[in-house]
């Protein structure tokens, strides 16, 4: 639990953020007047793009995800880079002569209502997702520090951001979104600095690499092309090329951050500051899991990094064969930690080591078995029951100095309820302007428009409530919400490329193209054919190529 | 007609009221007389805005670039009705103007009460230096392949 001056840190900044957020918001008419005021310099397009990417998630969850899989995520950001230079030659000055307010409105200038529909809704049902995993981010966090059961935490979490949404919290919190990024991003630095200088005494930063390395954890770069390997540096420079291509792109909340700047020239210069920026940012947050995976080699490590889990387990009738585990576990341990002395100190052969670590998932493992036995009506199998989002969060709330766990908690859970409730905020204005506007209830008033907002924003709510009580089974969080966006994005991509580069193609011809592209995409990712990344370049590429033989083989009757 | 001064080489013209659409042309050109007398720019942009939406702009550099508004034909008519190609005011087709006026009287609810001029001008010698976006590309790109370069050198060392 929390030390009293953690709560006292954690409640002072979250009502310092909101006070200071609503000071900061007063006079605005409306958020889009802040948002898109088209005054923005350079490097506030570029932080704004990052904060807008960098939610809670990628400091929650990064860091697990190179604890356990080690350092080759990065990878997937290789394509990002590309993406914006693309992107700054070709999308940003279009945007900017068009004026465009939505991307999807475009679509239907270009094309037509069907089309400008069907985006809309593949928008819909990416972001309702990702909407769910990012009410799981603050979930987690109120979850790990209450000690309560993270259904409970999601519905309140998802509670507190519709009510906070309808009642327009965003835009106070919005004013404070740069600020406590780069205080989360303090944090990490402090916390890095702390793993490295609580190491025994002896071992540094260099010898932790090093033991990390041994591990197979240094595994940053891949070149084997390979379509069933996750991350190699090709998955990464394509695959995350077209995934970046279409966020960035495609997104409305993405395209209004560099839509803010002052001039063409300032967002393209932000765009290339994120293509800068991004990776070593990244590469620095990954790092922070392969320090930790080398700290809990001298510290007390819990075989599940879910404490709620672990004193449920306690309490239940299967605390007796967990206790035996564990016990095991804890001599599994001095063995592990001599080995990696061992190696850091005489360069020792890493085999045993090795194996240890193998011996070590076994005991986990088990863990995970008596978890899912003593939830059975939770966890359908043991591979549902995951703990990768809680490592960073069990070294903060164990591990760092009284105040600082109280200011990180409290940035990341308001840095995740603002990107929650502009998700939200973007689902209900989608659903509204592209669809019920657009196509069923025209020409009503301004208030009936606005309860309609109202009422989208709860039912995207519960939504992504629901899909938030599913989310502790998916895993690693950025690796998820990446999977998810990667089964729409690659179809929405391809449309706006043959909006802005295949001139002759019309509505009908990559209205037909995308629900091929859709279709195919749902059943190579059902069968596993290939890797989530590849999926965004598929996807792009069936749009692309059967609107172009639709026109060239003059299939327009056909379709039209 | 209003003329204001916000910087040594950036005034801003407001235009107000053009209710008589005929004459609506020939008090363009007038607008731009009067600008090019008194500041006699070396070069300029003008942004026509039409309420609160950009309609058109025109620069010595480029032609007249159409940009959509609510009412298309209310833009297209008077897009063709100034055809400055060459983007000198002086130039402004009038007969051509006049052969389209009717599209506008067809949509008379939605002629705009002002029209507001805004006009930069720039002297060429404080023209800020075009960005060199190639060079910054190359920077980018070459910065990926500095950073997988670096990747791989570590992967193998801590092998």
């Amino acid at each position: 639990m929390l030390h009293t001056a953690d709560w006292i840190v954690l409640i002072s900044t979250l009502l310092f953020i909101v006070i200071y957020g609503i000071y900061k918001s007063r006079g605005s008419k409306n958020i889009d007047s802040y948002l898109r005021g088209n005054s923005l310099p350079w490097y506030m397009v570029g932080l704004s793009i990052m904060a807008t990417q960098a939610s809670a998630i990628t400091f929650l969850s990064a860091p697990g995800q190179a604890f356990t899989d080690g350092m080759r995520f990065i990878q997937f950001y290789f394509g990002l880079p590309l993406a914006m230079i693309v992107l700054s030659i070709t999308v940003v000055p279009i945007y900017h002569r068009l004026k465009v307010y939505t991307a999807y409105e475009y679509l239907e200038t270009r094309f037509d209502l069907k089309t400008r529909t069907f985006a809309a809704i593949l928008f819909l049902a990416g972001r309702g997702l990702a909407a769910g995993l990012t009410i799981y981010g603050p979930a987690i966090v109120l979850s790990s520090i209450l000690h309560w059961d993270i259904y409970l935490t999601n519905l309140l979490v998802g509670l507190l951001v519709i009510v906070y949404t309808v009642s327009g919290g965003t835009k106070a919190v919005s004013y404070t979104q740069l600020g406590q990024m780069i205080v989360i991003l303090a944090g990490m630095f402090v916390a890095g600095y702390l793993i490295v200088d609580n190491l025994p005494e002896g071992i540094g930063f260099n010898q932790a690499i090093t033991l990390a390395g041994k591990s197979g954890k240094m595994n940053i770069i891949d070149w084997k092309f390979d379509l069933s390997n996750k991350y190699s540096v090709w998955s990464g420079l394509i695959g995350g090329f077209f995934l970046a291509m279409s966020y960035f792109g495609t997104d409305q909340s993405q395209v209004s951050r560099y839509l803010g700047g002052k001039s063409v020239t300032q967002s393209r210069i932000g765009l290339l500051m994120n293509g800068i920026v991004k990776i070593p940012m990244q590469f620095f947050i990954l790092l922070i899991g392969i320090l930790l995976f080398t700290f809990f080699q001298f510290q007390p490590q819990p075989l599940f990094y879910n404490q709620v889990e672990i004193s449920d387990l306690k309490n239940s009738s299967k605390a007796a064969e967990y206790e035996t585990i564990e016990k095991q576990y804890r001599n599994l341990e001095i063995e592990k930690k001599s080995e990696s002395i061992k190696i850091i100190e005489q360069n020792a052969d890493p085999n045993r080591f090795k194996q240890l670590l193998k011996e070590e998932e076994k005991f986990r493992d088990q863990t995970k078995v008596l978890i899912q036995q003593n939830k059975p009506n939770l966890y359908k199998s043991a591979k549902e029951v995951q703990d990768i989002n809680y490592i960073f969060l069990y070294f903060v709330t164990n591990y760092l100095p009284i105040g600082l766990i109280g200011l990180l908690i409290a940035v990341i859970l308001s840095a995740s309820m603002s990107s929650t409730s502009s998700e939200l905020n973007a689902l209900a204005g989608t659903t509204v302007v592209d669809i019920i506007k657009r196509s069923f209830a025209k020409n009503k008033s301004d208030r009936y428009y606005l309860n309609a907002s109202r009422l989208a924003t709860f039912v995207w709510g519960i939504y992504a409530i629901l899909v938030a009580m599913l989310a502790n089974k998916l895993g690693s969080l950025i690796e998820a919400v990446n999977q998810l966006g990667s089964h729409f994005y690659g179809t929405i991509l391809g449309m706006f490329v043959v909006a802005f580069y295949i001139k002759e193609v019309k509505g009908g011809g990559v209205f037909y193209a995308a629900l091929i592209a859709q279709a195919t995409l749902f059943v190579v990712s059902y069968f596993g054919l290939m890797e989530y990344l590849w999926l965004n370049v598929l996807g792009c590429a069936i749009v692309v190529i059967i609107s172009w033989l639709q026109y060239h083989l003059s299939f327009n009757r056909v379709f039209e | 007609m209003k003329f204001r001064t916000l910087q040594n080489y950036t005034c801003t013209i407001y235009a107000a009221k053009l209710h008589n659409l005929v004459t609506f042309p020939v008090q363009f050109v007038q607008i731009f007389a009067l600008f090019f007398q008194k500041f006699q720019p070396k070069s300029f942009t003008f942004n026509i805005l039409y309420g609160e939406k950009l309609f058109l702009t025109c620069t010595n550099r480029a032609a007249i670039n159409p940009i959509s508004s609510d009412n298309q034909s209310f833009s297209t008519c008077t897009i063709s009705a100034i055809t400055c190609t060459t983007c000198s005011p002086f130039k402004a087709n009038i007969t051509h103007y006049q052969q389209t006026k009717n599209c506008i009287n067809d949509a008379p609810s939605q002629i705009p009460p002002q029209f507001l001029i805004f006009a930069s001008v720039m002297d060429n010698q404080n023209i800020p230096k075009p960005i060199n976006f190639r060079v910054l590309y190359i920077i980018v790109a070459a910065f990926l392949v500095l950073q997988v370069i670096i990747y791989s050198v570590i992967t193998a060392n801590y092998r």
